[in-house]
């Protein structure tokens, strides 16, 4: 982890600006104008799986969204170290409507418990009569590190998205 | 991995979908190894900057995103003599502001692409390579990064994975123009995004949106391909400059090469801008190479950089870039030669719930080799444009005097040169006699480098020639085939064809090998490569040891034991002395099988015997999954060059491409990071401008405006 710092530490350097440009310094810092007529948004779900008492070493889970506006455009890690990187997901499965996420880990410390193993990043429409589009998730499958099957509850949620740096 | 946890019990749905993912999407681990040459970190600090407004323009009516230029906005004072700073150029400010840079020192300019760093493992012959670009702003607004980039022709590209910090971001294959609509979307909303784009099976775009000052922004692209086998050694290249192409009058969809700064001038879809020579990106790449070979591995040698070797036991070795050798001016290239039986036994296969999938590296007939081969009329056409001036020139003359030395009296000849137009020795083959080839020698050193590359006129002048049936044709092209209408030329190649044999001699550091290996592969011949280092009797050689027998023509496959089908290539290429291909399909059943190859050697039938055994415990490769569907890519895209409507192939590439999660010409990778907008506008667009190969001339190949 001390390493790991460093690097970030050394990197930051690096990537430190140039000097400041001598015209035009501040083009524009007003936040950008409304999407395309506010038709278009950008929004995250968590997918958010329970394994309970038992370690989670692979889990398999599906999502499909309510409108078919909604366009997946990035699959991300999740919070626990095991799960941190960006899962795969089933390029067939999406041609028919549906996110199939999965990964394993080999991490002897999978997670146990409540964990995020993944953030789905879509495209919606914003229309005020789509608000209440719905996703459904279902959990195809999950495993402990010795393979066997375990019960665990999948759930997604919403994540405050589009919030400013 | 998946292997090892399949034996403890995992449910098959996960096993399944882990192996399978496992295979197709396998990523290296591990951050990027921070090294850089001494001597190009040693650059000066930061370019002075300016920014300079204007308003925003609307594209032109009817103008569609992605069939739009790739945008740019740099200038150096490089390439603005007088270095005026000051906008003096109105009409070429791209919409949203021009940054200038002013150099110090024109020795180093800082670029957006601060660092390549690619990872390749090696498994027999199927390499899985993770390509990693670290982009970051050393500007103090935010931009957008653009960078086009080479990557191997036959690359099924099925990862690409967006790090922003400590979180990964996948990203997901759409069609080409949804994606660009997603990206631009996401772009002008302040999101930070990234776009995978294929502008030609070798040559990619990537584009990164958002980049803040200060901030880095990581993209790991994956691939897998299958490495060549030449000359009795196996050979992974990976290339790392687009060479500059020229582009016929009238073309609008080729690549276009321009000077850093001078963006939209060429009027092609998509271009490469390129620094003066005397500037150099401070943008350079790492490389290594772990080779698993599956039998005891021989010499390991680079013919165009310096490398570092570790050997791990008799089958495994590490192959690095030395850190001496890292501007990305010229195509890696590493070979070597495997003993036992590594070559010989090279099936692999893998059975998923899609069905199965194998490849097969088929050889020639062991007794090719000792019959002599029939008469020969040799055609060697020469690319005499301005690309090939100076040192490639002179590369593919002497390896045509090479060759004229060794034709028979038997044989006949001729020589034909092209550039801005082809001219030739004579009107027809002529015997190879003494007093001929004198002539053929003299005509080749009168050869000089000059004007365009209308290759067109080069293929129809050597494939037009009339054919003496007694004779077995071969039409050699000793080029680099920086030439921007690509699948014209593979279409008339195609076309015109006939009897002919069409051997592809790539000559340079970096060429356009999708032209190389596609007009080989479409005129049934081979394709060889010679760069600056090496020397021409190694092309020579190579392509006489396929000239000087037979080849086993007319080849026709029968499966027994296995049901096969979507086979590719779906025409069997002629089999010449030790030249083995490798053919990719599918297959239902398992079990022990066998393939009939039949073919004519001579005029004589032949026929020989491969036996397969599917049900082999490590017949297991996902990646084959990917190369397959890449294979039937390039064979639709093949068609599509000369199908009265390619229609119908443009279709079957895209649902093949989604349906494996491939890049292709018409999908294309996005991701967006939707937790948070950054701060202002869009910024500004930032192309990133490539190192001119090693050894091409700027002044006669790049076009200034």
């Amino acid at each position: 982890m001390t390493a790991r710092w460093l690097l970030a530490c050394v990197l930051l350097l690096q990537v430190a600006p140039a000097p400041a440009p001598q015209q035009a310094q501040q083009p524009q810092q007003q936040p950008p104008p409304p999407p395309d007529g506010g038709r278009l948004r950008f929004s995250a779900l968590d997918v958010i799986v329970d394994a309970g008492a038992a370690q989670l070493a692979a889990y398999q889970v599906e999502v499909v969204a309510g409108l078919p506006e909604a366009k997946l455009v990035g699959v991300e890690g999740g919070e626990a170290r095991a799960y941190a990187q960006a899962p795969y997901y089933d390029p067939a499965a999406l041609q028919g409507g549906r996110v199939i996420v999965a990964a394993f880990t080999t991490d002897p410390d999978a997670p146990s418990g409540r964990t995020r193993v993944a953030r789905l990043h879509f495209q919606e429409s914003a229309a005020a009569e789509l608000e209440a589009a719905e996703y459904s998730v279902k959990l195809l499958a999950a495993a402990a590190p010795g393979g066997a099957p375990i019960e665990a509850q999948v759930s997604i949620q919403r994540t405050a998205t589009g919030g400013q740096r | 991995m998946s292997l090892s946890i399949a034996r403890r019990g995992l449910p098959a749905v996960v096993l399944a979908l882990v192996a399978f993912l496992a295979g197709c999407t396998a990523e290296l681990g591990g951050r990027a190894e921070k090294k850089r040459s001494p001597a190009r970190a040693a650059g000066p600090a930061g370019p002075e900057l300016w920014i300079v407004e204007r308003p925003r323009a609307a594209p032109p009516p009817g103008t569609k995103s992605s069939d739009a230029p790739l945008r740019s906005y740099r200038r150096t004072e490089a390439d603005s003599p007088g270095g005026d700073p000051s906008p003096g150029a109105p009409d070429l400010l791209p919409p949203g502001g021009e940054l200038r840079a002013r150099l110090a020192d024109r020795s180093t300019i800082v670029l957006p692409l601060k660092h390549t760093d690619v990872k390749a493992e090696v498994a027999v012959y199927v390499a899985s390579v993770r390509v990693r670009q670290e982009y970051h702003n050393p500007y103090a607004e935010k931009i957008e990064a653009v960078y086009v980039f080479p990557l191997p022709d036959d690359a099924a590209v099925t990862g690409f994975v967006m790090t922003i910090g400590e979180r990964q971001i996948r990203g997901i294959v759409r069609e080409r123009e949804e994606a660009r609509r997603i990206y631009d979307e996401a772009k002008r909303q302040g999101y930070v995004a990234s776009l995978l784009t294929e502008e030609r099976p070798n040559v990619f775009a990537q584009s990164v949106a958002n980049i803040e000052p200060g901030k880095r922004i990581d993209v790991d692209i994956t691939y897998f391909h299958a490495l060549r086998w030449s000359e009795g050694e196996y050979e992974l290249v990976f290339p790392m400059v687009v060479g500059p192409r020229y582009n016929p009058c009238g073309h609008t969809q080729g690549i276009g090469a321009v000077a850093a700064g001078a963006t939209g001038s060429s009027g092609q879809r998509t271009e490469v801008e390129y620094l003066r020579p005397e500037v150099i990106g401070a943008h350079d790449i790492s490389l290594r190479v772990d080779i698993d070979a599956g039998a005891p591995i021989g010499a390991i040698a680079s013919p165009s950089h310096e490398i570092q070797v570790t050997r791990q036991g008799e089958g495994r070795a590490t192959v690095e870039l030395s850190p001496s050798d890292r501007i990305p001016n010229k195509d890696f290239v590493v070979r070597y030669k495997v003993g036992g039986d590594g070559i010989r036994a090279a099936l692999a296969a893998h059975r998923d719930a899609s069905g199965g999938y194998f490849t097969l590296v088929l050889h020639p007939p062991r007794d090719l080799s000792e019959i002599p081969a029939p008469p020969r009329e040799m055609v060697f056409v020469l690319d005499c444009s301005g690309s090939m001036s100076g040192e490639p020139l002179a590369k593919a003359k002497a390896a045509a005097r090479s060759c004229l030395a060794r034709l028979r009296p038997c044989d006949a000849f001729q020589v034909i040169r092209f550039s801005d137009s082809a001219s030739s020795l004579g009107p027809a083959p002529v015997p190879a006699t003494a007093a001929n080839v004198r002539a053929g020698l003299d005509y080749l050193d009168s050869l000089e480098s000059e004007g365009g590359t209308q290759m067109l006129s080069g293929i129809r002048a050597a494939l037009d020639f009339p054919h003496d049936p007694q004779r077995f044709r071969i039409v050699a092209f000793l080029t680099d085939g920086y030439i921007g209408n690509d699948r014209e030329i593979l279409g008339e190649v195609k076309r015109r064809a006939g009897a002919a044999r069409l051997f592809s001699m790539g000559v340079g550091s970096s060429v356009n090998r999708y032209l190389l290996e596609g007009m080989a592969r479409l005129g049934r011949g081979a394709v060889a490569y010679v760069g600056p280092d090496e020397p021409d009797a190694r092309l020579v050689e190579g392509f006489f040891r396929r000239v000087e027998h037979p080849a086993m023509t007319d080849i026709r496959l029968e499966w027994s034991g296995v049901a096969v089908s979507d086979v590719y290539p779906r025409e069997a290429p002629d089999l010449f002395a030790g030249r083995p291909v490798v053919l990719t399909g599918r297959f239902q059943g398992a079990g022990r099988a066998a393939l009939r190859v039949v073919g004519n050697v001579g005029g004589k039938p032949r026929e020989i015997t491969v036996p397969l055994d599917l049900e082999r415990p490590d017949l297991r490769h996902p990646a084959l999954a990917s190369l397959w569907a890449r294979s039937r890519i390039a064979d639709l895209a093949d068609r599509a060059t000369w199908a009265p409507y390619p229609g119908e192939e443009a279709a079957a590439i895209r649902h093949v491409a989604l349906e494996y999660g491939l890049v292709s010409d018409y999908t294309s990778f996005v991701a967006v990071d939707s937790l948070e907008r950054t701060r202002g506008d869009h910024g500004t667009t930032v192309i990133v401008p490539a190192d001119m190969p090693r050894g091409v001339r700027y002044e006669t190949t790049v076009g200034e405006r």
